[in-house]
Protein backbone atom coordinates (compact mmCIF):
# COMPACT_ATOMS: atom_id res chain seq x y z
CA UNK A 1 0.00 0.00 0.00
CA UNK A 2 1.03 3.21 -1.28
CA UNK A 3 1.03 5.72 1.36
CA UNK A 4 2.80 9.25 0.23
CA UNK A 5 3.95 11.46 3.33
CA UNK A 6 2.12 14.80 3.50
CA UNK A 7 5.51 16.27 1.42
CA UNK A 8 4.29 13.67 -1.02
CA UNK A 9 1.12 14.93 -1.01
CA UNK A 10 1.93 18.20 -1.08
CA UNK A 11 4.47 17.91 -3.95
CA UNK A 12 1.71 16.11 -6.11
CA UNK A 13 -0.53 19.39 -5.39
CA UNK A 14 2.08 21.99 -5.44
CA UNK A 15 5.12 21.02 -7.03
CA UNK A 16 8.05 20.75 -5.16
CA UNK A 17 7.74 23.65 -2.51
CA UNK A 18 11.75 23.23 -1.09
CA UNK A 19 13.42 23.98 -4.32
CA UNK A 20 12.34 27.39 -6.65
CA UNK A 21 10.00 25.78 -9.19
CA UNK A 22 10.47 24.51 -12.85
CA UNK A 23 9.11 26.32 -15.80
CA UNK A 24 6.45 24.58 -16.93
CA UNK A 25 7.27 22.87 -20.26
CA UNK A 26 4.28 21.57 -21.74
CA UNK A 27 4.39 24.14 -24.77
CA UNK A 28 7.61 22.36 -26.21
CA UNK A 29 7.52 18.83 -24.90
CA UNK A 30 6.50 15.53 -26.48
CA UNK A 31 3.18 15.02 -28.39
CA UNK A 32 1.65 11.18 -27.82
CA UNK A 33 -1.59 9.80 -29.05
CA UNK A 34 -4.10 8.75 -27.39
CA UNK A 35 -7.37 6.69 -28.49
CA UNK A 36 -10.38 9.16 -27.82
CA UNK A 37 -12.01 6.04 -26.27
CA UNK A 38 -9.72 6.85 -23.48
CA UNK A 39 -10.27 9.96 -22.87
CA UNK A 40 -12.30 10.20 -19.51
CA UNK A 41 -9.14 7.49 -18.22
CA UNK A 42 -6.60 9.74 -19.11
CA UNK A 43 -6.38 12.70 -15.97
CA UNK A 44 -6.63 10.08 -13.64
CA UNK A 45 -3.96 7.99 -14.92
CA UNK A 46 -1.89 11.23 -15.15
CA UNK A 47 -3.06 12.17 -11.28
CA UNK A 48 -2.06 8.58 -11.00
CA UNK A 49 1.75 9.26 -12.00
CA UNK A 50 2.22 12.47 -10.63
CA UNK A 51 1.26 10.43 -6.79
CA UNK A 52 3.78 8.15 -7.71
CA UNK A 53 6.75 10.16 -9.15
CA UNK A 54 6.02 11.83 -5.38
CA UNK A 55 6.30 8.58 -3.82
CA UNK A 56 9.23 7.78 -5.97
CA UNK A 57 11.33 10.66 -4.86
CA UNK A 58 10.51 9.33 -0.94
CA UNK A 59 11.51 5.82 -1.86
CA UNK A 60 14.45 7.33 -3.38
CA UNK A 61 15.51 9.00 -0.39
CA UNK A 62 15.05 5.64 1.78
CA UNK A 63 16.83 3.67 -0.20
CA UNK A 64 14.31 1.58 -1.18
CA UNK A 65 14.91 0.21 -4.34
CA UNK A 66 12.92 -3.17 -4.24
CA UNK A 67 9.64 -0.71 -3.77
CA UNK A 68 10.94 1.56 -6.60
CA UNK A 69 11.78 -1.57 -8.91
CA UNK A 70 7.86 -2.71 -8.06
CA UNK A 71 6.28 0.54 -8.72
CA UNK A 72 8.46 1.08 -11.89
CA UNK A 73 7.34 -2.40 -13.24
CA UNK A 74 3.89 -1.29 -12.60
CA UNK A 75 4.06 1.88 -14.42
CA UNK A 76 6.03 0.22 -17.51
CA UNK A 77 2.78 -2.65 -17.42
CA UNK A 78 0.24 -0.36 -18.54
CA UNK A 79 1.93 3.10 -19.85
CA UNK A 80 2.95 1.86 -23.72
CA UNK A 81 -1.03 0.17 -23.33
CA UNK A 82 -2.43 3.61 -22.69
CA UNK A 83 -0.68 5.43 -24.97
CA UNK A 84 2.60 6.88 -23.28
CA UNK A 85 5.46 4.91 -24.85
CA UNK A 86 8.12 6.96 -23.83
CA UNK A 87 6.92 7.01 -20.63
CA UNK A 88 7.22 3.35 -20.40
CA UNK A 89 10.75 3.66 -21.51
CA UNK A 90 11.59 5.97 -18.43
CA UNK A 91 9.79 3.08 -16.29
CA UNK A 92 12.07 0.36 -17.94
CA UNK A 93 14.83 2.26 -17.28
CA UNK A 94 13.79 3.50 -13.66
CA UNK A 95 13.53 -0.42 -12.95
CA UNK A 96 16.41 -1.88 -14.40
CA UNK A 97 18.45 1.02 -11.81
CA UNK A 98 16.32 0.45 -9.16
CA UNK A 99 17.14 -3.46 -9.59
CA UNK A 100 21.03 -2.79 -9.76
CA UNK A 101 20.60 0.00 -6.96
CA UNK A 102 22.28 2.55 -9.09
CA UNK A 103 21.28 5.98 -7.18
CA UNK A 104 22.51 7.80 -10.06
CA UNK A 105 20.88 6.24 -12.55
CA UNK A 106 17.79 6.76 -10.79
CA UNK A 107 17.92 10.20 -10.22
CA UNK A 108 18.59 10.79 -13.84
CA UNK A 109 15.66 8.14 -14.64
CA UNK A 110 13.13 10.45 -12.33
CA UNK A 111 14.29 13.11 -13.53
CA UNK A 112 13.51 12.28 -17.11
CA UNK A 113 9.79 11.42 -15.63
CA UNK A 114 9.36 14.44 -14.23
CA UNK A 115 10.05 16.05 -17.47
CA UNK A 116 7.81 13.66 -19.31
CA UNK A 117 4.81 14.63 -17.17
CA UNK A 118 5.73 18.31 -17.17
CA UNK A 119 5.60 18.26 -20.52
CA UNK A 120 3.49 16.22 -22.75
CA UNK A 121 1.00 17.10 -24.14
CA UNK A 122 -2.00 14.63 -25.45
CA UNK A 123 -3.72 14.33 -29.10
CA UNK A 124 -6.71 12.01 -28.70
CA UNK A 125 -7.68 10.38 -32.15
CA UNK B 1 -16.33 -10.41 -31.69
CA UNK B 2 -16.41 -13.88 -33.05
CA UNK B 3 -17.40 -16.58 -30.45
CA UNK B 4 -19.05 -19.87 -30.62
CA UNK B 5 -21.33 -18.57 -27.08
CA UNK B 6 -25.24 -18.82 -28.02
CA UNK B 7 -26.32 -15.98 -30.10
CA UNK B 8 -26.91 -12.61 -28.64
CA UNK B 9 -24.94 -13.30 -25.39
CA UNK B 10 -22.23 -11.43 -24.32
CA UNK B 11 -19.15 -13.53 -23.03
CA UNK B 12 -18.03 -13.01 -19.78
CA UNK B 13 -15.17 -12.13 -18.38
CA UNK B 14 -13.56 -12.40 -15.22
CA UNK B 15 -10.70 -9.77 -15.10
CA UNK B 16 -8.38 -9.31 -12.01
CA UNK B 17 -5.03 -6.77 -11.49
CA UNK B 18 -4.37 -4.78 -8.29
CA UNK B 19 -2.52 -2.09 -10.89
CA UNK B 20 -6.15 0.30 -11.04
CA UNK B 21 -4.52 1.53 -14.03
CA UNK B 22 -4.01 -1.06 -15.84
CA UNK B 23 -7.45 -2.70 -14.75
CA UNK B 24 -9.73 0.50 -15.70
CA UNK B 25 -8.23 0.11 -19.13
CA UNK B 26 -9.24 -3.30 -20.35
CA UNK B 27 -11.89 -3.03 -19.02
CA UNK B 28 -12.33 -0.62 -21.58
CA UNK B 29 -11.19 -2.30 -24.45
CA UNK B 30 -13.12 -5.47 -23.20
CA UNK B 31 -16.61 -3.17 -22.74
CA UNK B 32 -16.21 -1.05 -26.09
CA UNK B 33 -16.08 -4.61 -27.51
CA UNK B 34 -19.26 -6.23 -26.09
CA UNK B 35 -17.87 -8.51 -23.50
CA UNK B 36 -19.37 -8.60 -19.62
CA UNK B 37 -16.54 -7.55 -17.25
CA UNK B 38 -16.37 -8.43 -13.65
CA UNK B 39 -13.38 -6.71 -12.14
CA UNK B 40 -11.55 -7.88 -9.44
CA UNK B 41 -8.40 -6.17 -8.04
CA UNK B 42 -6.64 -9.51 -6.19
CA UNK B 43 -7.08 -12.92 -6.17
CA UNK B 44 -9.31 -12.77 -2.96
CA UNK B 45 -12.01 -11.01 -4.54
CA UNK B 46 -11.69 -12.78 -7.63
CA UNK B 47 -12.36 -15.84 -5.61
CA UNK B 48 -15.50 -14.43 -3.79
CA UNK B 49 -16.61 -13.21 -7.35
CA UNK B 50 -17.00 -17.03 -8.59
CA UNK B 51 -18.78 -17.64 -6.11
CA UNK B 52 -21.68 -15.98 -7.82
CA UNK B 53 -20.96 -15.90 -11.41
CA UNK B 54 -19.57 -18.17 -14.06
CA UNK B 55 -17.58 -16.19 -16.54
CA UNK B 56 -16.19 -17.59 -20.03
CA UNK B 57 -12.89 -16.52 -19.33
CA UNK B 58 -10.56 -15.57 -16.68
CA UNK B 59 -7.86 -12.84 -17.20
CA UNK B 60 -5.35 -12.37 -14.41
CA UNK B 61 -1.84 -10.35 -13.69
CA UNK B 62 0.93 -12.88 -12.62
CA UNK B 63 2.16 -10.61 -9.63
CA UNK B 64 -0.19 -9.37 -7.50
CA UNK B 65 0.52 -8.57 -3.77
CA UNK B 66 -2.38 -10.67 -2.33
CA UNK B 67 -1.85 -13.82 -4.60
CA UNK B 68 0.14 -14.71 -7.23
CA UNK B 69 -2.18 -15.21 -10.36
CA UNK B 70 -0.54 -18.83 -11.16
CA UNK B 71 -1.77 -19.72 -7.37
CA UNK B 72 -5.10 -18.09 -8.73
CA UNK B 73 -5.66 -20.03 -11.51
CA UNK B 74 -4.82 -23.32 -9.69
CA UNK B 75 -7.46 -22.70 -7.35
CA UNK B 76 -10.07 -21.87 -9.96
CA UNK B 77 -8.99 -25.04 -11.93
CA UNK B 78 -9.36 -26.62 -9.03
CA UNK B 79 -13.38 -25.91 -8.72
CA UNK B 80 -13.84 -25.70 -12.76
CA UNK B 81 -10.38 -27.40 -14.52
CA UNK B 82 -12.09 -26.58 -18.02
CA UNK B 83 -12.58 -22.68 -17.39
CA UNK B 84 -10.54 -21.36 -20.00
CA UNK B 85 -7.62 -18.42 -17.80
CA UNK B 86 -5.32 -15.82 -19.51
CA UNK B 87 -2.43 -14.54 -17.74
CA UNK B 88 -1.09 -11.09 -18.14
CA UNK B 89 2.54 -10.20 -16.73
CA UNK B 90 5.67 -7.89 -17.40
CA UNK B 91 7.92 -10.00 -15.82
CA UNK B 92 7.27 -13.71 -16.26
CA UNK B 93 10.20 -16.33 -15.77
CA UNK B 94 10.25 -19.52 -18.05
CA UNK B 95 9.12 -21.46 -14.71
CA UNK B 96 6.24 -18.90 -14.53
CA UNK B 97 5.74 -19.98 -18.38
CA UNK B 98 6.18 -23.77 -17.78
CA UNK B 99 3.45 -23.32 -14.83
CA UNK B 100 1.28 -21.87 -16.65
CA UNK B 101 1.15 -24.12 -19.29
CA UNK B 102 1.11 -27.05 -17.12
CA UNK B 103 -1.95 -25.04 -15.47
CA UNK B 104 -3.66 -24.76 -19.04
CA UNK B 105 -3.54 -21.63 -19.31
CA UNK B 106 -5.06 -20.48 -22.77
CA UNK B 107 -2.64 -17.42 -23.58
CA UNK B 108 0.25 -15.89 -21.74
CA UNK B 109 0.27 -11.71 -22.75
CA UNK B 110 3.20 -9.74 -21.90
CA UNK B 111 2.75 -6.56 -20.51
CA UNK B 112 2.53 -4.03 -22.02
CA UNK B 113 0.29 -4.76 -25.13
CA UNK B 114 -1.87 -3.31 -27.41
CA UNK B 115 -5.31 -3.27 -27.17
CA UNK B 116 -5.95 -5.46 -31.10
CA UNK B 117 -3.36 -8.22 -29.47
CA UNK B 118 -5.00 -8.33 -26.17
CA UNK B 119 -8.64 -8.62 -28.10
CA UNK B 120 -7.38 -11.11 -30.39
CA UNK B 121 -6.30 -13.10 -27.37
CA UNK B 122 -9.62 -12.94 -25.80
CA UNK B 123 -12.03 -13.42 -28.67
CA UNK B 124 -9.55 -16.89 -29.67
CA UNK B 125 -9.76 -17.61 -25.62
CA UNK B 126 -13.55 -17.57 -25.68
CA UNK B 127 -14.09 -19.03 -29.09
CA UNK B 128 -12.93 -22.01 -28.10
CA UNK B 129 -14.68 -22.24 -24.53
CA UNK B 130 -16.98 -25.14 -24.66
CA UNK B 131 -20.49 -24.16 -25.02
CA UNK B 132 -20.85 -22.55 -21.79
CA UNK B 133 -23.38 -22.79 -18.87
CA UNK B 134 -26.97 -21.68 -19.53
CA UNK B 135 -27.04 -18.20 -18.31
CA UNK B 136 -30.19 -19.08 -16.27
CA UNK B 137 -32.17 -21.65 -17.40
CA UNK B 138 -34.23 -24.83 -17.98
CA UNK B 139 -32.80 -27.82 -19.29
CA UNK B 140 -35.54 -30.20 -20.44
CA UNK B 141 -35.16 -34.10 -20.36
CA UNK B 142 -37.22 -36.60 -21.70
CA UNK B 143 -37.47 -37.41 -17.46
CA UNK B 144 -37.81 -34.15 -16.60
CA UNK B 145 -37.01 -30.33 -16.35
CA UNK B 146 -33.77 -29.03 -14.84
CA UNK B 147 -34.65 -25.51 -13.04
CA UNK B 148 -31.79 -23.69 -12.39
CA UNK B 149 -30.50 -20.11 -11.80
CA UNK B 150 -27.68 -20.82 -9.40
CA UNK B 151 -23.48 -20.12 -10.66
CA UNK B 152 -23.23 -23.47 -8.81
CA UNK B 153 -25.74 -25.00 -11.07
CA UNK B 154 -24.87 -23.40 -14.07
CA UNK B 155 -21.48 -24.89 -13.65
CA UNK B 156 -22.61 -27.92 -12.88
CA UNK B 157 -24.64 -27.85 -16.54
CA UNK B 158 -21.70 -26.38 -18.32
CA UNK B 159 -19.73 -29.58 -17.38
CA UNK B 160 -22.90 -31.70 -18.48
CA UNK B 161 -22.90 -30.27 -21.71
CA UNK B 162 -19.04 -30.46 -22.52
CA UNK B 163 -19.17 -34.54 -20.27
CA UNK B 164 -22.01 -35.50 -22.53
CA UNK B 165 -19.69 -35.53 -25.79
CA UNK B 166 -17.35 -37.87 -24.92
CA UNK B 167 -17.73 -41.44 -24.05
CA UNK B 168 -16.05 -41.49 -20.49
CA UNK B 169 -17.83 -43.02 -17.43
CA UNK B 170 -19.53 -40.28 -15.46
CA UNK B 171 -19.65 -40.92 -11.79
CA UNK B 172 -22.65 -38.77 -9.77
CA UNK B 173 -22.56 -37.97 -6.34
CA UNK B 174 -25.10 -35.83 -4.30
CA UNK B 175 -28.00 -36.04 -1.61
CA UNK B 176 -30.83 -37.92 -2.01
CA UNK B 177 -33.46 -35.74 -4.14
CA UNK B 178 -30.71 -33.76 -5.62
CA UNK B 179 -32.02 -35.32 -9.15
CA UNK B 180 -29.36 -37.56 -9.78
CA UNK B 181 -31.11 -39.36 -12.65
CA UNK B 182 -32.32 -35.74 -14.69
CA UNK B 183 -28.61 -35.20 -14.60
CA UNK B 184 -28.03 -38.68 -16.30
CA UNK B 185 -30.12 -38.48 -18.89
CA UNK B 186 -29.31 -35.42 -19.54
CA UNK B 187 -26.09 -36.77 -20.37
CA UNK B 188 -27.16 -39.45 -22.47
CA UNK B 189 -29.41 -36.91 -24.29
CA UNK B 190 -27.17 -34.14 -25.11
CA UNK B 191 -24.58 -36.75 -26.49
CA UNK B 192 -24.41 -38.72 -29.71
CA UNK B 193 -26.24 -42.08 -28.22
CA UNK B 194 -29.23 -39.82 -28.11
CA UNK B 195 -31.14 -41.74 -30.22
CA UNK B 196 -30.08 -44.86 -28.38
CA UNK B 197 -31.59 -46.58 -25.35
CA UNK B 198 -31.06 -45.04 -21.69
CA UNK B 199 -31.58 -47.79 -19.68
CA UNK B 200 -31.94 -46.97 -15.18
CA UNK B 201 -31.60 -49.63 -12.89
CA UNK B 202 -31.31 -48.96 -8.95
CA UNK B 203 -28.72 -51.28 -7.15
CA UNK B 204 -30.69 -50.83 -3.66
CA UNK B 205 -33.96 -52.52 -4.93
CA UNK B 206 -33.32 -55.68 -5.68
CA UNK B 207 -31.66 -58.18 -3.92
CA UNK B 208 -28.16 -59.44 -5.17
CA UNK B 209 -28.60 -62.60 -7.28
CA UNK B 210 -31.87 -60.66 -8.97
CA UNK B 211 -29.62 -57.55 -9.49
CA UNK B 212 -27.07 -60.07 -11.28
CA UNK B 213 -29.62 -61.28 -13.50
CA UNK B 214 -31.11 -57.98 -14.33
CA UNK B 215 -27.84 -56.51 -15.66
CA UNK B 216 -26.63 -59.68 -17.40
CA UNK B 217 -29.31 -61.32 -18.28
CA UNK B 218 -29.72 -65.12 -18.05
CA UNK B 219 -30.60 -68.45 -20.47
CA UNK B 220 -33.36 -70.51 -19.85
CA UNK B 221 -33.04 -73.02 -17.00
CA UNK B 222 -29.38 -70.98 -15.83
CA UNK B 223 -31.58 -71.52 -12.07
CA UNK B 224 -34.85 -72.24 -10.67
CA UNK B 225 -37.26 -70.80 -12.04
CA UNK B 226 -35.53 -69.28 -15.44
CA UNK B 227 -38.33 -70.69 -17.04
CA UNK B 228 -37.30 -68.31 -20.43
CA UNK B 229 -34.19 -66.65 -21.68
CA UNK B 230 -33.61 -62.98 -20.50
CA UNK B 231 -31.88 -60.27 -22.19
CA UNK B 232 -29.64 -57.94 -19.53
CA UNK B 233 -29.53 -54.63 -18.81
CA UNK B 234 -26.22 -53.89 -20.51
CA UNK B 235 -27.44 -55.33 -23.58
CA UNK B 236 -30.53 -53.45 -23.73
CA UNK B 237 -28.52 -50.47 -23.33
CA UNK B 238 -26.42 -51.48 -26.08
CA UNK B 239 -25.72 -48.30 -28.33
CA UNK B 240 -26.75 -46.13 -25.44
CA UNK B 241 -26.42 -46.03 -21.80
CA UNK B 242 -26.85 -48.04 -18.67
CA UNK B 243 -27.44 -46.06 -15.63
CA UNK B 244 -26.90 -47.31 -12.11
CA UNK B 245 -28.25 -46.02 -9.50
CA UNK B 246 -26.90 -46.08 -5.74
CA UNK B 247 -24.12 -47.86 -6.61
CA UNK B 248 -22.97 -48.10 -3.48
CA UNK B 249 -25.22 -51.11 -2.83
CA UNK B 250 -24.50 -53.46 -5.50
CA UNK B 251 -22.88 -56.56 -4.06
CA UNK B 252 -19.52 -57.08 -4.00
CA UNK B 253 -19.32 -60.24 -5.40
CA UNK B 254 -21.59 -58.30 -8.51
CA UNK B 255 -18.70 -55.40 -8.36
CA UNK B 256 -16.14 -57.97 -9.82
CA UNK B 257 -18.66 -58.82 -12.64
CA UNK B 258 -19.33 -55.10 -13.32
CA UNK B 259 -15.91 -54.13 -13.27
CA UNK B 260 -15.56 -57.35 -16.01
CA UNK B 261 -17.83 -55.77 -17.88
CA UNK B 262 -16.34 -52.16 -18.15
CA UNK B 263 -13.08 -53.87 -18.92
CA UNK B 264 -13.98 -56.24 -21.51
CA UNK B 265 -16.74 -54.29 -23.16
CA UNK B 266 -18.78 -57.76 -22.98
CA UNK B 267 -20.82 -59.71 -21.01
CA UNK B 268 -22.07 -63.08 -20.52
CA UNK B 269 -25.96 -64.05 -19.01
CA UNK B 270 -26.11 -66.44 -16.18
CA UNK B 271 -25.91 -69.68 -17.05
CA UNK B 272 -24.24 -69.09 -21.11
CA UNK B 273 -21.46 -69.95 -22.72
CA UNK B 274 -20.92 -67.29 -24.71
CA UNK B 275 -19.74 -63.57 -24.23
CA UNK B 276 -21.85 -60.77 -25.92
CA UNK B 277 -19.94 -57.46 -27.23
CA UNK B 278 -21.79 -54.30 -26.27
CA UNK B 279 -21.05 -50.71 -26.60
CA UNK B 280 -22.46 -49.18 -23.38
CA UNK B 281 -21.51 -45.75 -21.64
CA UNK B 282 -21.89 -46.43 -17.91
CA UNK B 283 -23.31 -43.46 -15.89
CA UNK B 284 -23.56 -44.44 -12.11
CA UNK B 285 -25.05 -42.22 -9.09
CA UNK B 286 -24.80 -42.54 -5.09
CA UNK B 287 -25.40 -40.38 -2.29
CA UNK B 288 -22.98 -42.64 -0.50
CA UNK B 289 -18.76 -41.29 0.14
CA UNK B 290 -17.98 -44.43 -2.04
CA UNK B 291 -13.96 -43.00 -1.22
CA UNK B 292 -14.77 -43.59 2.66
CA UNK B 293 -16.29 -47.69 1.32
CA UNK B 294 -13.66 -48.03 -0.66
CA UNK B 295 -11.44 -47.50 2.68
CA UNK B 296 -13.76 -49.77 4.74
CA UNK B 297 -12.89 -52.56 1.80
CA UNK B 298 -17.00 -52.27 1.26
CA UNK B 299 -16.43 -50.92 -2.44
CA UNK B 300 -13.94 -52.06 -4.69
CA UNK B 301 -11.40 -50.14 -5.38
CA UNK B 302 -10.79 -51.00 -8.77
CA UNK B 303 -14.18 -50.53 -9.76
CA UNK B 304 -14.31 -46.87 -7.90
CA UNK B 305 -11.80 -45.97 -10.01
CA UNK B 306 -13.57 -47.48 -13.37
CA UNK B 307 -16.53 -45.53 -12.48
CA UNK B 308 -15.30 -42.30 -11.49
CA UNK B 309 -13.92 -41.12 -14.73
CA UNK B 310 -15.54 -37.72 -14.68
CA UNK B 311 -17.22 -37.31 -11.35
CA UNK B 312 -19.88 -34.42 -11.29
CA UNK B 313 -21.41 -32.95 -8.06
CA UNK B 314 -25.19 -32.28 -7.72
CA UNK B 315 -25.08 -29.82 -4.99
CA UNK B 316 -27.89 -29.72 -2.50
CA UNK B 317 -30.80 -27.05 -2.48
CA UNK B 318 -29.55 -25.56 1.18
CA UNK B 319 -26.41 -24.67 -1.37
CA UNK B 320 -28.49 -22.86 -3.81
CA UNK B 321 -31.33 -21.05 -2.44
CA UNK B 322 -31.43 -18.56 -5.46
CA UNK B 323 -32.90 -21.53 -7.46
CA UNK B 324 -36.05 -21.83 -5.43
CA UNK B 325 -37.85 -19.10 -6.70
CA UNK B 326 -37.95 -20.50 -10.07
CA UNK B 327 -38.48 -23.79 -9.08
CA UNK B 328 -41.82 -22.60 -7.01
CA UNK B 329 -43.05 -21.20 -10.32
CA UNK B 330 -42.18 -23.96 -12.43
CA UNK B 331 -43.96 -26.52 -9.90
CA UNK B 332 -47.28 -24.55 -9.59
CA UNK B 333 -47.22 -23.75 -13.40
CA UNK B 334 -46.85 -27.84 -13.80
CA UNK B 335 -49.36 -28.57 -10.84
CA UNK B 336 -52.17 -26.26 -12.67
CA UNK B 337 -51.45 -27.71 -16.20
CA UNK B 338 -52.01 -31.10 -14.82
CA UNK B 339 -55.26 -30.35 -13.13
CA UNK B 340 -56.55 -27.87 -15.20
CA UNK B 341 -56.77 -25.09 -13.24
CA UNK B 342 -55.39 -21.97 -12.71
CA UNK B 343 -51.95 -21.28 -11.43
CA UNK B 344 -51.66 -20.59 -8.02
CA UNK B 345 -48.67 -18.09 -6.29
CA UNK B 346 -47.05 -17.95 -2.78
CA UNK B 347 -47.85 -14.81 -1.04
CA UNK B 348 -44.09 -12.97 -0.42
CA UNK B 349 -44.00 -13.98 3.12
CA UNK B 350 -45.04 -17.55 2.37
CA UNK B 351 -42.28 -17.58 -0.68
CA UNK B 352 -39.65 -16.12 1.88
CA UNK B 353 -40.13 -18.63 4.53
CA UNK B 354 -39.97 -21.20 1.15
CA UNK B 355 -36.48 -19.78 0.25
CA UNK B 356 -35.25 -19.50 3.65
CA UNK B 357 -36.65 -23.41 4.53
CA UNK B 358 -33.45 -25.96 4.71
CA UNK B 359 -34.74 -28.85 2.67
CA UNK B 360 -33.50 -31.71 3.91
CA UNK B 361 -34.81 -33.84 1.33
CA UNK B 362 -33.72 -31.67 -1.13
CA UNK B 363 -35.85 -30.63 -4.54
CA UNK B 364 -38.06 -33.66 -3.82
CA UNK B 365 -38.83 -32.45 -0.80
CA UNK B 366 -39.74 -29.23 -2.35
CA UNK B 367 -41.95 -30.23 -4.89
CA UNK B 368 -43.68 -32.28 -2.44
CA UNK B 369 -44.63 -29.17 -0.04
CA UNK B 370 -45.47 -27.18 -2.98
CA UNK B 371 -48.31 -29.95 -3.91
CA UNK B 372 -49.32 -29.61 -0.64
CA UNK B 373 -50.05 -26.20 -0.39
CA UNK B 374 -51.40 -26.24 -3.48
CA UNK B 375 -54.23 -28.78 -2.82
CA UNK B 376 -55.04 -27.75 0.23
CA UNK B 377 -55.12 -24.14 -0.25
CA UNK B 378 -58.50 -22.75 -0.69
CA UNK B 379 -57.36 -19.55 -2.43
CA UNK B 380 -54.73 -18.71 -5.49
CA UNK B 381 -52.97 -17.10 -3.23
CA UNK B 382 -50.99 -19.23 -0.66
CA UNK B 383 -50.24 -17.63 2.72
CA UNK B 384 -47.77 -18.29 4.63
CA UNK B 385 -50.05 -20.42 7.83
CA UNK B 386 -50.07 -23.27 4.83
CA UNK B 387 -46.37 -23.17 4.16
CA UNK B 388 -45.32 -23.54 7.61
CA UNK B 389 -47.89 -26.26 8.25
CA UNK B 390 -46.22 -28.12 4.95
CA UNK B 391 -42.61 -27.66 6.28
CA UNK B 392 -43.31 -28.90 9.84
CA UNK B 393 -44.92 -31.79 8.66
CA UNK B 394 -42.38 -32.57 6.55
CA UNK B 395 -39.54 -31.80 9.17
CA UNK B 396 -41.83 -34.34 11.26
CA UNK B 397 -41.24 -37.02 8.70
CA UNK B 398 -37.61 -36.52 9.20
CA UNK B 399 -35.74 -39.39 11.17
CA UNK B 400 -34.14 -38.64 14.71
CA UNK B 401 -30.63 -38.59 15.26
CA UNK B 402 -31.16 -41.45 16.65
CA UNK B 403 -33.40 -42.95 14.36
CA UNK B 404 -30.59 -41.98 11.37
CA UNK B 405 -27.91 -43.49 13.39
CA UNK B 406 -29.84 -46.56 13.71
CA UNK B 407 -30.41 -47.02 10.16
CA UNK B 408 -26.81 -46.28 9.13
CA UNK B 409 -25.71 -48.69 12.27
CA UNK B 410 -27.77 -51.46 10.12
CA UNK B 411 -26.84 -50.61 6.75
CA UNK B 412 -23.26 -50.33 7.64
CA UNK B 413 -22.98 -53.86 9.49
CA UNK B 414 -24.96 -55.53 6.51
CA UNK B 415 -22.56 -54.40 4.49
CA UNK B 416 -19.75 -55.45 6.33
CA UNK B 417 -21.16 -58.96 6.35
CA UNK B 418 -21.77 -59.17 2.98
CA UNK B 419 -18.44 -57.97 2.57
CA UNK B 420 -16.98 -60.46 4.34
CA UNK B 421 -19.22 -63.26 3.59
CA UNK B 422 -20.91 -63.60 7.02
CA UNK B 423 -17.34 -63.91 8.39
CA UNK B 424 -17.98 -62.29 11.84
CA UNK B 425 -14.52 -62.28 13.02
CA UNK B 426 -13.35 -60.70 10.28
CA UNK B 427 -16.58 -58.17 10.12
CA UNK B 428 -15.83 -57.21 13.67
CA UNK B 429 -12.46 -56.63 12.78
CA UNK B 430 -12.71 -54.19 10.04
CA UNK B 431 -15.85 -52.46 12.17
CA UNK B 432 -12.93 -52.17 15.17
CA UNK B 433 -15.58 -54.09 17.38
CA UNK B 434 -14.75 -57.76 19.54
CA UNK B 435 -16.40 -60.16 18.65
CA UNK B 436 -18.87 -59.68 22.07
CA UNK B 437 -19.51 -56.56 21.30
CA UNK B 438 -19.99 -57.29 17.51
CA UNK B 439 -22.53 -59.71 18.13
CA UNK B 440 -24.24 -57.40 20.31
CA UNK B 441 -24.79 -55.22 17.62
CA UNK B 442 -26.45 -58.13 15.62
CA UNK B 443 -29.05 -59.23 18.04
CA UNK B 444 -29.72 -55.50 18.26
CA UNK B 445 -30.17 -55.37 14.59
CA UNK B 446 -31.93 -58.59 14.03
CA UNK B 447 -28.70 -59.55 11.68
CA UNK B 448 -28.06 -63.27 10.92
CA UNK B 449 -24.60 -64.02 9.64
CA UNK B 450 -25.47 -67.08 8.64
CA UNK B 451 -27.82 -65.57 6.38
CA UNK B 452 -24.85 -63.82 3.84
CA UNK B 453 -22.90 -66.90 3.72
CA UNK B 454 -25.66 -68.40 2.32
CA UNK B 455 -26.38 -65.46 0.04
CA UNK B 456 -22.69 -65.79 -1.06
CA UNK B 457 -22.52 -69.81 -1.40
Amino acid sequence: MRMPTLKGWLEVCFGDTTKPRKPPMNTAGPTVEVDAELADLIPQYLSNRWSDLAFARQLQANNDFYLLSRMAHRIRGSAASYGFGRLGDIAQTLEAAAEQQDAAAVDAALENYDVFLRSVRIDYV
Amino acid sequence: MNTSTEPNRQPRILLVDDDSDHLALCTRWLTLSGYRVDSANGGAEALASLEQTRPDLVISDLIMDDMNGLHLLSEIHRQDPVLPTMIMSGKAGVPDALEAAHLGVTAFLEKPFDKESFLSAVAQAVDITPPPAFEAGDLKTSAGQLVYRSALMQELIGRVHRVAAGTSTVMLSGETGTGKELIARAVHELGPRREAPFVSINCSALPGELLESELFGHEKGAFTGATSRHTGLFQAADGGTLFLDEIGDMPLSLQAKVLRVLQDFSVRPVGGLDSVKIDVRVISATHQDLAEMVEQKLFREDLYYRLNVVPLHVPPLRQRAEDIPALLEFFLKRLAERSDEPVRSFAPEARAALIQAPFPGNIRQLQNVVERCVVLSNSTLIPKSLVIEALQDQTLGMPTLDEAKNSFERRYIAGLLRATKGNVTVAAKIAGRNRTEFYNLLSRHCLRPEAFRQRNS
